[in-house]
C-alpha cells in the first residue's frame, strides 16, 4: 500500500510534467539550446578554418625537461607554439596577452629544470586571455603536454615502462604546478590548475548546463507544490496519502524521477557534441546526477515551505537557481573565478556536482577520486532532507 | 456514522469551533448552515481528521478521529471548496491517480472511473484536459474525486460556489441520487434554499456554535415563528378588522403595516376560511390576500440577528 501511494503520486508528478509543453521545453529544449551555444562559444567549435592562435614560450631553463615540455606541446592542430628568443620573464609574457598581441604565453622559470632533477616541484606560468576564443584551448594544450611529460619521466624512472601506482600518484600530487593567470576583464588573480585537460567547450557546458537545467526545473517547480497548497489538491493528496510522511516521500521522489529522465536525455545527447566524454566511470556519473537530483528536489520542498504565494515561489525559486548555479561553476569555469569564489563553489551543491564532472572528463577519476565531493553531496542532501521534513507540516497544514 | 461532542477549535485568539455538538445518522443528508467564517471548514476539516480539535471528541464511523485517523480517512471522502483538480490532466486521469492513492489498480481501478464518469455525466470528456472545462463540469468532478474509493461518507464544503443556477441544478440531483445508494452526506453551504431543499436536517451554526438543530419544521417550531397572513383591504374598514383579528384564537397580533391588514399568527392555511367568512358578514370584499410562511432566511436572521450573506 506505501509502495502503492509513492507510486502514484510519483505517477502524478511525471504525468503533469509530460501534459505540459511549457515543461517539456524547460526540460529539454531550452538546455539543448544554451549547452550547443555556449558550448560553441567557450569552445571556439564555430569559427570554421582560419589560422591557429599562438602560443609564445619563454623558455627561461633551456635545459632538457623544458625542451621536453616544448616538444611535447607542439604538433598540437589547436595551437601554434613559437618560443621566444629570448629567456624572458612572466612578466614579459603577462605583457604581451594584456596588450592584446598574443591570445596566451608561457614562461618556463630559469629553476625548471634544475627543481624537477632536485626532486622539487617545478613550477610554470601561463597567461591567456578567456575573452578570446582559443584562449581555454591553450591552457588545455599546456595541460596535457605537462602530463605527457610527466608521465614519460615517471615511465623512464619506473624502468619497466608504464607503473600505474606511480603514475595515479602522479595525478593526484603532480611535480610541475602550473600557475594560471586570466587576464583581459575577467581580471588577473592567479589561480592554481588541478590540469585538468578539457579539449572541447562543450566538454563544460555539457554537464554544467544540464546541472543548471535539472536544479532551475526543480526550483521552477515550487511554484506548483505552492499552487497546490492554495488550491487544496496538496490536502485531497494528504487525505489520500494515508501519512503526511508517505506524502512528502512522494513529493520528493517525484521530481528527482523527471530530473534523472531529464539528465538521461541530456547527459545522453551531449554525447554527440564534439569532444564529449564523461570518462570511465559509469558509477560516478550516475551517482553524480541521482545524488544532485536529490539534493534539487529536497531544497525545492525546503523553499516551497517558506512561500505563501505563487508570486514568492517564482521569485524565490528563480533566484535561488541562478545564484546557485552561477557561484557554484555552471556559467562558466570555476578555474576563471578568483580563488574565494572557488571555495565558496565548493559549499554548494552545484560547485560540488560541477567538479566531479571536470574530474571526470578532465582528470578520468572515477568513484575513489571523488569520494570527497560526492560525500560533500550527500551530507548536503541529509541536511535538506531534515529541513524539510522539520518544515513540511507547515506546507500541508 | 457521526458524533460530535463539545468540539473546540481555535486559532491564536479566534474560536473557529465552540462547543459543538451534533449527531447523523446512515443516509441522512445533514446541513451545516452558517455565513462565510461561522466554522463549518473547520468543523469538516476536524472530521475529516486534517486539522486536530483543541477539545471535545468526535467520532465519524465508530471511529474517533483524534486516536484512530487511518480509519476515519478510508470510510469518508472529502470535497472541498475550492476545485481541487489537477487542470492539466484529463478528468480519468484525475480519478485514477486519487484511486492508485487509495489502493485501487487495474480493472477494479478502471471499472470506478468508468463508473463515477458515467455519473457526473463525463463519459464523453473522460480524455480532455479539465482546464477546457466548464464551470459545473469541474465541480462535478471534483465531487467525484471524494467518492473514488467508495466512501460510506461524503463531505461536501460548499459545493456548490460560483456556479450558474442550472449547474448547481444538476449537482443538488447528483448528490441526492448518490444519498439514495445509501451515501451518508455532510454538507456544509451558506445557500439557505440549497440547505431547505436538500437536506434532512439542518445544524445552524454562527460563531463556531450551534445555533438551531433540526428538520425545517422543527427549526420553526424551535424558533416560534409564526405565519404572516397580509390582506388588501378598503382604507376604512383595515382597523376594525384589526379589531377583530386580534381577538380570535391562535392570532398572536393584528396591525396595520403598509395600507394592509397584517395578522400573525400559528397556522396561516387554517385561519382563511374564518377570515373569509367574516369579511362576507361585515359586507367587505377581499382585494388580495397572501400567506406567507416564515423561511430558514427568517429564522436565520432571528437567531443570529443577521443576514445569512452578510
Amino acid at each position: 500500500m506505501n509502495a502503492g501511494v509513492i507510486r502514484a503520486l510519483v505517477g502524478l508528478h511525471v504525468r503533469q510534467v509530460a501534459a505540459d509543453r511549457a515543461s517539456l521545453f524547460w526540460l529539454f529544449g531550452m538546455p539543448l539550446m544554451f549547452t550547443v551555444l555556449m558550448g560553441m562559444m567557450f569552445g571556439d567549435m564555430n569559427a570554421g578554418p582560419r589560422e591557429a592562435p599562438e602560443l609564445t614560450v619563454f623558455d627561461g631553463s633551456r635545459g632538457p625537461a623544458a625542451r621536453g615540455l616544448i616538444e611535447a606541446l607542439g604538433g598540437h592542430e589547436a595551437f601554434r607554439v613559437v618560443v621566444a628568443d629570448s629567456a624572458g620573464s612572466w612578466e614579459t609574457a603577462r605583457a604581451l596577452v594584456d596588450a592584446g598581441s598574443r591570445t596566451a604565453a608561457l614562461h618556463i622559470p630559469a629553476a625548471f629544470d634544475a627543481d624537477l632533477a632536485a626532486g622539487r616541484t617545478a613550477a610554470l606560468s601561463l597567461a591567456y586571455d578567456p575573452d578570446r576564443a582559443s584562449a581555454q584551448t591553450a591552457r588545455t594544450v599546456l595541460e596535457e603536454a605537462v602530463l605527457r611529460l610527466e608521465f614519460l619521466a615517471a615511465g623512464r624512472r619506473a624502468a619497466a615502462g608504464f607503473d600505474e601506482a606511480r603514475f595515479d600518484a602522479l595525478w593526484r600530487d603532480p611535480r610541475i604546478t602550473l600557475e594560471v593567470r586570466t587576464l583581459g576583464r575577467l581580471g588577473g588573480e592567479p589561480q592554481p590548475s588541478a590540469l585538468a585537460g578539457f579539449s572541447s567547450g562543450f566538454q563544460h557546458t555539457g554537464p554544467s548546463y544540464t546541472l543548471m537545467f535539472v536544479l532551475m526545473f526543480m526550483l521552477m517547480s515550487v511554484r506548483d507544490i505552492v499552487t497546490e497548497r492554495r488550491n487544496g489538491t496538496l490536502r485531497r493528496l494528504r487525505l489520500a496519502a494515508a501519512s503526511p510522511w508517505l506524502l512528502a516521500v512522494g513529493l520528493f521522489l517525484g521530481p528527482v524521477v523527471v530530473g534523472l529522465a531529464q539528465a538521461a536525455v541530456l547527459l545522453g545527447l551531449n554525447l554527440l557534441l564534439p569532444g564529449m566524454d564523461y570518462g570511465d566511470s559509469p558509477g560516478a556519473l550516475v551517482l553524480t546526477m541521482v545524488l544532485f537530483t536529490a539534493v534539487s528536489s529536497a531544497l525545492a520542498l525546503c523553499v516551497a515551505t517558506f512561500c505563501r504565494t505563487p508570486g514568492q515561489a517564482d521569485g524565490l525559486g528563480m533566484t535561488a537557481s541562478m545564484l546557485l548555479a552561477a557561484l557554484g561553476g555552471l556559467w562558466w569555469p570555476l578555474e576563471v573565478v578568483p580563488g574565494f569564489m572557488q571555495k565558496i563553489a565548493l559549499a554548494l551543491p552545484t560547485g560540488q556536482a560541477v567538479t566531479v564532472f571536470h574530474n571526470m572528463i578532465g582528470r578520468g577519476w572515477g568513484l575513489a577520486g571523488n569520494a570527497g565531493h560526492l560525500a560533500a553531496l550527500a551530507a548536503m542532501l541529509a541536511a535538506l532532507l531534515a529541513l524539510a521534513a522539520a518544515r513540511f507540516r507547515r506546507l500541508v497544514d | 456514522m457521526i458524533r460530535v461532542r463539545n468540539l473546540v477549535k481555535s486559532f491564536g485568539d479566534v474560536r473557529a469551533v465552540d462547543d459543538l455538538s451534533f449527531a447523523v445518522g446512515p443516509g441522512e443528508i445533514f446541513g451545516l448552515l452558517g455565513p462565510n467564517g461561522a466554522g463549518k471548514t473547520t468543523t469538516i476539516s476536524v472530521l475529516a481528521t486534517l486539522l486536530p480539535a483543541d477539545a471535545g471528541a468526535a467520532e465519524v464511523c465508530g471511529h474517533d478521529v483524534a486516536a484512530d485517523p487511518g480509519a476515519v480517512r478510508r470510510r469518508i471522502g472529502v470535497v472541498p471548496q475550492e476545485l481541487a483538480l489537477y487542470e492539466e490532466l484529463s478528468a480519468e486521469q484525475n480519478l485514477a491517480t486519487f484511486g492508485r492513492l487509495y489502493g485501487l489498480e487495474g480493472a477494479r481501478l478502471k471499472a470506478r472511473c468508468a463508473e463515477l464518469l458515467e455519473l457526473a455525466d463525463l463519459t464523453e470528456h473522460a480524455r480532455r484536459p479539465v482546464k477546457g472545462f466548464s464551470g459545473g463540469m469541474k465541480r462535478r468532478l471534483n465531487i467525484m474525486l471524494g467518492l473514488v474509493h467508495a466512501p460510506d461518507i461524503l463531505f461536501l464544503d460548499e459545493p456548490t460556489v460560483g456556479i450558474d443556477a442550472q449547474a448547481r441544478t444538476r449537482i443538488l440531483d447528483l448528490i441526492r441520487g448518490m444519498n439514495a445508494r445509501g451515501l451518508t452526506v455532510l454538507y456544509t453551504t451558506h445557500y439557505l434554499e440549497e440547505a431547505e431543499h436538500l437536506c434532512d436536517r439542518i445544524g445552524v451554526i454562527d460563531h463556531g456554535r450551534l445555533a438551531a438543530l433540526g428538520d425545517k419544521e422543527e427549526l420553526i417550531q424551535q424558533i416560534g415563528e409564526h405565519d404572516v397572513v397580509r390582506v388588501q383591504l378598503p382604507p376604512a374598514a383595515v382597523a376594525p378588522a384589526a379589531a377583530a383579528a386580534a381577538a380570535w384564537p391562535d392570532v398572536s397580533s393584528a396591525d396595520l403595516r403598509r395600507g394592509k391588514l397584517e395578522i400573525h399568527c400559528r397556522d396561516g392555511a387554517a385561519l382563511l376560511p374564518r377570515l373569509q367568512a367574516e369579511l362576507a358578514a361585515a359586507g367587505l370584499g377581499l382585494d388580495q390576500l397572501e400567506v406567507i410562511r416564515p423561511n430558514l432566511e427568517s429564522l436565520y436572521l432571528k437567531i443570529t440577528g443577521r443576514a445569512l450573506r452578510e
